[in-house]
Parts: C-alpha cells; structure tokens; sequence
C-alpha cells in the first residue's frame, strides 16, 4: 500500500523538466548595440524558426529588430514587446558595437554579457567603423542566407589567408581588458559600396580606441601572433612584383635580457610556396627576398608599435611569465620604447 | 552475524567520492581566486597535510568494531559532527540544486529538484550500507572514464605557459588555500566511520583509505591544471565555476560540442554520494538517540525536510 501512495504522490513529478520548445524562442544569431545621448540603441537578428522545410530558397530567413533603453536589459526588454517569443541568446555568434559605445560603455558591455548566463561566451565581437551598428546589421548581403553569416565567413577568411583582420572572440576580449599585460584588439567592419567590408584592426587602451592598424601591418601582426594559415607576400624585383605563399608559419618569441634591457628574438618558421615568379627567380633568390620582405613587415610594425608605445604583441606577458624576477624590477610600460629585437627567419622553398 | 560485506576497494571509491565532493562547487574557485596559478602547489601543501592528519585518524580506530555512533566515547564529537553535517549537506544541495536548475533543467523550480534529490537519496539511505558502495564502484568508473575523455579533448586547448611565473603569490595565500583543502578534503572521509568493521571483507581497509584519498588529490590536481592551462585570469575572477565554463571550450568537427554537462557528471557522482553518506549518518545519529531499531522512512523524511528547509535559509542569507 505504501509503496502505490509513493508511486501516486510521484505522479505530478513525471512530466519532465521545464523544457524550451524551440517554436517558443526567438533565436538571437547577432546583436549590434549603439550608444548615444545616454540611451543605448539594441538590434538583434532573429532566425525565423516557424519557416516551412519544404522551402529551399536561400534568402535570409531571419528578422531584425530594434530597440533603445537605459541599458542593454531594458533596451532588450523593449524589444521582447514587438516579439511574441522569448528572446533567447544561447545562439550569439555575432556581436557588432558601435565607436561611441566602445569608447563610453565597453565595461557595462563586458559586465551584461558575463553575467548573462544564458549567453555563450564564444561568439565574435566586431568594431563598426564609420557606420551605426545597427547599419552594420541591417545590410543585406547577397552571398550568405544570414547577413551575420556574411560578416563571420568575411572575418574568418580574412583572418586566415590573408591576415588583414583578427577574429577576436568575447571571452579573449573581455580577459584582454581586465589584463595589464595584454592588448585588446577588435577587428572593424565598414560599408563600401553599399558592400560590408572587413576594415583596419582597432587597438584598444585604457578601454578606449587608441589606434587602428593600417592594412599593412594587420599581416604582420597576424603573422607574428600564429593567427594566419596562408600570408601572401609580394617583394618587389626588377620593377615588377612577385609572389609567395607563406604556410604552415609559427612564430616564437623568446624574451631575453641584454646589458639589463628587454631583448626579443623572434623566430619565424615555414615553407614557402611561389605563387607568381614575375622574374625568373631562383630558389636561393626566392628565399632570400621573402627573408628580407618578411623582415622587412615585422621590423616595420614593431617600429610602429615602439614609436606609439603599445605593445600590441603581449611581450610584456611574455616577461612576466618567463623572466618574472627581471620584470618586478623594471616598469616594461615605461621601457617599452627601447626594447631590442631581433628577427630570426627559418623559411623552406617547397 | 551480517552477512553483508563490503570490498576495501568499495572503500577506497568512496573514500575518493567524499574527499572530491566539495572540491568543484567550493574548494576549485576559492584556491583558484587565491592562488590562481600556484594553485597546484598550496593544493600539495593542503595534501600532504591531510595525509598526516588521515594517518593520525586510522590510528586512532576512524573504522572500528562499532560505527562511530554506537561507540560510548564518542558522544561530543558526534553531536559537533551531526551539527555540521546539516550545514554542510543543506549548503551544498543549495549549491547542487541552483547549479542543476541554472545549466541542466533550464531555471527549474529548485525545491522539486531538491525534493527529487533527496528521495533518490532517501531510497539508498533505505537500501544500506553494501549497495550504497556498490554505487560508489561503477559511478567511481563512470567517473575516471569521463574525465579521461575530457583531459583529452581540452588538452588541445592547453596553454601550458599558464602555470608561469611559479611561486608568484605570497606564501599566506598559498597557506590559506591549502587549509581551504585540507579542511574540505579530511572532513567528509570521517564519515567512513560510519562502516563498522564488521562490514568490510578484509583487513586491509587503512591502506585503501589512503589510497583514495591519493586517488582524490591526483584527479582535483589534474583538474585544476586542466583549469589553468585553458583559462585565463578573466574566467577564474569572473565565474563561479572556471571549471565548468572551461569544459565549454570543447568543440570538434562542429558537431562535438557543449559537453560541459556531461563533463560535470563526475562533480555531481561526488555530491551525490557525500549527501547519501551524510543521510545515512544522520539516520544512524537519530536511530541512536531514540532508540530505534530499523530504518525509518518518517524519521529519513524529517531530516530531508530539515536539510531542505536549512539549505533555502541558507539561500536567503546569501541573498
């Protein structure tokens, strides 16, 4: 009798959890927030659950909505009125902040996506760099069926083979902030042409914009922080331009102590592969002017980085990790602008 | 004469489940927060300090003739025992529901989980000692196995210059972390005394206590340095469980990913069982004092509905 009033009483318990029906949500795939007048401005993109299976087009399939608040939660609440479903953003992948918002909020940012449990703190965090966010979200884009997907495959690629921009996830970001060995960085979008393009990288200090990397030094800092498959380097000969690949690279740095100074040797490896021989090179020629070229870039960009003194590569972590008893003895900020380096290359012609 | 007996290795997995049980929902962030990269060091401290301490307790009879109860010169350290228990039982299902309802069964109602909780442990209080181990033995399994696949797949992860500058903290708070663990670590093996020695097969019970609790050091260790190298600063300041959100990480062929719920199994295993134990203990406490003879479901009931009342008093205060 006992064990049939336990069975009875275990009855309501058996209708499972408290689960989410996928048709009830509203699946945030990417956010853009702007920053003005004290107000913050939300849009998110919402993939369309409800649509029919039978239907194979492959236009995008989402919907954009917008909102402002005193802050994020409220402007997101403001958005959960014209939404029938539950906001939910399990699924961010995309997040697109606005200039005057990185330069004014970014810590309420960092601290609303931290303490959201619901988020995956995994997803790409992206600098507009003329635009509003929210512009930036709104862009239809022909290639990919989500407009955010256009975005992500754009920073991914541009990332790996040609090294112009860096995909900078939240949680990476949000450490790099609370750090003081580490630089943020974000990578920025624009619109060209009525086009979303991948623009120059953004350094980041003392949570604000600092500077942006021109072009020609995203490659170079890809390269050294191993965040490149494939770089394409051109070297000038003969008045003409040729071509390598450069795969399989990795980069060390190895700090050191000279004459009681930080001293790097930076060690480069990888093959290289001729893409245009525009003047009949051969091999050792090859070799010899991708050295120089390769140099040349990262000799430029640590110049660049000493004269603006921001040490955008981290060494001064490197420091603090391998030679902490020398690094509690100097200020590295204030000695940043003298560090000595040299670069050591151990490139193979395939 | 019983006729139930019970393996020193049953012994050796539970003595492993209870010296892990606070060490994920407690222990892995306050050592974290204090000690960040030391950690692994101020958790030797707190290790070998425990050894001696354990050694110290199987000196001096921890497993008996009787269990620690019925035993006549036991009666204050009973009673302080009994005290901590209720907290520490009600603190940590607080914690466990919370977690459970905030990552697993999506913000449900923590008291039904509570309840489920406890009447699952309720039946194995029910059930005995013998089963009760036999648990202990294919969860202690199901437990290296899962984090034997997870070493490996975040070891891809790893960021081994984590663990540098070494002895970078002041030696107070490699010390404060280190009683973090000790503490947390010794406390719940007392309730092996629990078992009188009757119960086990044979006689080598001590060895296989120490043994476990070497077992326990070596996976908190491991996961700590798992912790380390696939974190950074940000997460062991900003999360309550660095442990947990580092599982997350873990993502291969796009398809293999969000196994940090299946990865914090073992972490619940723990908890489970030190709350059976503890159960069981009070039971046997009560049985003790009132006289009791057999298992009791009105009395196991009452000390639920207590552990479950004290655990969202607990709440409050912490609001």
């Amino acid at each position: 009798m006992k064990k049939y009033i336990i069975l009875i009483l275990l009855i309501p318990l058996i209708s499972g959890c408290n689960y989410k029906e996928l048709n009830n949500l509203s699946i945030i795939n990417s956010m853009a927030i702007d920053y003005s007048n004290n107000k913050y401005k939300v849009t998110v993109q919402v993939l369309n659950t409800d649509k029919n299976n039978n239907e194979q087009d492959n236009t995008f399939n989402g919907t954009t909505y917008m909102a402002t608040g005193k802050n994020i939660s409220d402007a997101i609440n403001n958005i959960n009125l014209t939404i029938p479903k539950k906001i939910y953003l399990g699924h961010l992948e995309l997040l697109v902040l606005s200039k005057q918002l990185v330069n004014n909020k970014l810590n309420n940012i960092i601290s609303y996506f931290v303490d959201n449990n619901e988020v995956n703190k995994d997803f790409t965090v992206l600098l507009s760099l003329e635009d509003s966010a929210n512009t930036i979200l709104s862009t239809k884009e022909l290639l990919s069926s989500y407009p955010y997907g256009n975005i992500l495959g754009s920073i991914e690629n541009s990332t790996l083979f040609s090294g112009i921009s860096s995909n900078t996830k939240f949680i990476d970001l949000a450490n790099s902030l609370s750090s003081d060995y580490n630089t943020p960085i974000l990578s920025t979008v624009k619109i060209k042409n009525k086009t979303l393009t991948i623009s120059n990288l953004a350094i980041l200090k003392n949570n604000k914009i600092f500077i942006y990397l021109d072009n020609k030094y995203n490659l170079a800092y890809n390269f050294i922080t191993n965040n490149i498959n494939d770089a394409i380097i051109n070297y000038k000969c003969n008045n003409k331009y040729s071509s390598v690949k450069i795969s399989n690279s990795n980069t060390i740095i190895k700090p050191k102590i000279k004459n009681n100074m930080p001293y790097i040797n930076i060690y480069i490896t990888g093959d290289i592969y001729v893409i245009e021989n525009n003047c009949n090179d051969n091999k050792n020629t090859i070799l010899n002017n991708t050295n120089k070229e390769v140099k040349n870039i990262i000799n430029n960009i640590l110049i660049y980085s000493k004269n603006k003194n921001i040490d955008i590569f981290n060494i001064e972590e490197l420091y603090y990790k391998f030679k902490n008893n020398y690094y509690n003895t100097i200020n590295f900020k204030k000695i940043y602008n003298k560090l000595n380096y040299n670069i050591i290359t151990k490139l193979e012609v395939r | 004469m019983n006729k139930i007996k019970i393996s020193s290795y049953g012994i050796m997995m539970l003595t492993f489940f209870l010296s892990t049980s606070f060490f994920n929902p407690y222990i892995s962030s306050i050592i974290l927060k204090t000690t960040y990269n030391d950690s692994w060091i101020s958790m030797s401290i707190g290790f070998i300090l425990g050894l001696i301490i354990l050694k110290i307790l199987l000196k001096i009879n921890l497993i008996s003739d009787k269990n620690i109860i019925d035993r006549s010169n036991t009666k204050l350290i009973n009673f302080i025992l009994i005290i901590l228990l209720f907290i520490l039982s009600s603190s940590i299902l607080i914690k466990t529901t919370t977690f459970i309802s905030n990552n697993y069964l999506n913000n449900y109602n923590i008291l039904i989980i509570s309840i489920i909780t406890l009447l699952v442990i309720v039946y194995a209080v029910i059930k005995g000692i013998e089963p009760i181990i036999r648990t202990c033995q294919i969860l202690f399994c199901i437990s290296i196995l899962i984090n034997i696949i997870y070493l490996i797949m975040l070891c891809f992860y790893f960021d081994i210059t984590n663990i540098l500058p070494i002895f970078n903290h002041n030696i107070k708070d490699i010390l404060i972390s280190s009683i973090y663990y000790l503490i947390f670590s010794i406390i719940p093996i007392i309730l092996i005394s629990i078992i009188p020695k009757y119960l086990i097969s044979d006689n080598n019970y001590n060895k296989y206590i120490i043994i476990g609790y070497v077992i326990s050091f070596i996976y908190n260790v491991i996961n700590i340095l798992i912790t380390i190298f696939s974190s950074n600063n940000f997460i062991i300041e900003n999360f309550e469980y660095p442990m947990y959100f580092v599982m997350n990480k873990i993502q291969y062929f796009n398809f293999i990913e969000r196994l940090d719920n299946l990865f914090m199994l073992p972490n619940i295993f723990s908890i489970f069982i030190f709350l059976i134990i503890s159960l069981l203990f009070i039971n046997e406490y009560i049985k003790n004092i009132f006289k009791i003879k057999k298992d009791n479901i009105y009395v196991l009931s009452l000390i639920s509905i207590l552990i479950i009342l004290l655990s969202f008093s607990f709440k409050i205060i912490l609001i």
